[in-house]
């Protein structure tokens, strides 16, 4: 395969250097003489260093050829054009660029770039995933506040998931009231009903122990 | 009837046509990452300038791009250009776009596009050529 990757940063530094390892034909184009010569330090003569949204670099590069444009620039504009110029220009088959901005993710494909990477994106859905923000709505309160309707979102990582209402260690003056189901039917919080990923959990509770009733339902295994 | 314009980029030539656009009757939000870049325009009832990045939707979005009637991208890269006027055109559904580009082939490749681009490079050429004859 024969791959341009426009940027030599750490992303497009690392990455030609794998695509070479990996037994493929690679070119960088990077604007910056230093982070140029760095790299050609490293990779060798792969490395010309001008502007990698022109259409005349591009060119040079062999880009009339090539089976894949990678833009890893640190400017989600740059990143577009040259994927925009080898696509439109060069007829290049696949095209993939670091997206820096989420927002511009949807407008990049709807423009034709093949494949998005979204390091925030990326990184959110991990966090998401590892800590699940907070998950307790209050619903409403009752009796002057005293006493109140919660409602809590079930994070698939959630340590309940897969067991029943009736092992739950339900804390005092709290009661267990509904289930809704990701696909909207609802179930009462019967002792045998079995909690779902994407459950949201219906329950009155007493402010004092509401952290308690938070504890048990989103603690993780 | 009056337009709104946004107007990303205040250089001397973002500033030019935003005086041109006032002066028509347009209304006229210009948009400059550099305050100082604003000294170029006198103030205006129609006129709003904001310091922001213009070239993210965020950006546009502040600048009231869902109700504008014309979008014109004029900084200084033609990158910058290209993606506002493509967030502008795409994301927000504003009518009429124009986004400089310096590159003359980009430039075609953008009109190809749906974009209407504009090339001062290839405008002041032509001009030098007219001018020497």
């Amino acid at each position: 395969m024969y791959a341009i990757v426009v940027g030599a940063g750490s992303i497009g530094f690392h990455l030609a250097r794998e695509l070479l390892a990996s037994g493929n034909e690679a070119v960088v184009i990077e604007r910056d003489p230093m982070r140029a010569d760095a790299c050609s330090d490293s990779l060798g003569s792969i490395v010309i260093t001008s502007d990698g949204t022109e259409p005349t670099v591009l060119r040079e590069a062999g880009a009339s050829r090539c089976d894949l444009l990678v833009a890893t620039t640190g400017n989600d504009g740059v990143n577009l054009v040259a994927c925009q110029v080898v696509k439109h220009v060069f007829s290049v088959p696949r095209t993939m660029s670091v997206v820096w901005d989420p927002e511009n993710a949807p407008l990049f494909k709807h423009l034709g770039v093949d494949v998005t990477i979204s390091a925030t994106e990326l990184l959110l859905a991990h966090i998401e995933d590892e800590l699940p923000t907070d998950s307790l709505v209050h619903v409403f309160s009752l009796r002057g506040g005293t006493c109140g309707v919660v409602c809590v979102h079930l994070s698939p990582t959630s340590d309940v998931v897969g067991r029943t209402v009736g092992e739950l260690a339900i804390p005092p003056g709290t009661s267990v009231t509904a289930v809704i189901r990701k696909d909207g039917s609802t179930h009462q919080a019967s002792r045998d009903l079995r909690f779902e990923p994407g459950d949201e959990v219906l329950a009155v509770t007493t402010p004092e122990q509401e952290g308690a009733l938070r504890q048990v339902l989103a603690r993780r295994p | 009837m009056a337009r709104k314009v946004v107007v990303l980029g205040c250089g001397r030539l973002g500033a030019m046509v935003t005086q041109s656009l006032l002066d028509q009757g347009d209304s006229v939000v210009v948009l400059d990452h550099v305050t100082e870049n604003f000294r170029r325009l006198r103030s205006h009832e129609d006129l709003q300038m904001l310091v922001l990045d213009g070239a993210t939707a965020d950006g546009l979005r502040r600048a009231g791009i869902e109700d504008a009637d014309v979008f014109v991208a004029l900084a200084a890269q033609d990158t910058t250009n290209a993606l506002a006027a493509q967030i502008a055109q795409i994301t927000f559904n504003v009518p009429s776009v124009v986004c400089r580009l310096n590159d003359p082939v980009r430039r075609d490749m953008y009109r190809g596009l749906g974009l209407k681009p504009v090339s001062p490079t290839q405008i002041a050429a032509d001009m030098v050529l007219e001018a020497g004859r």
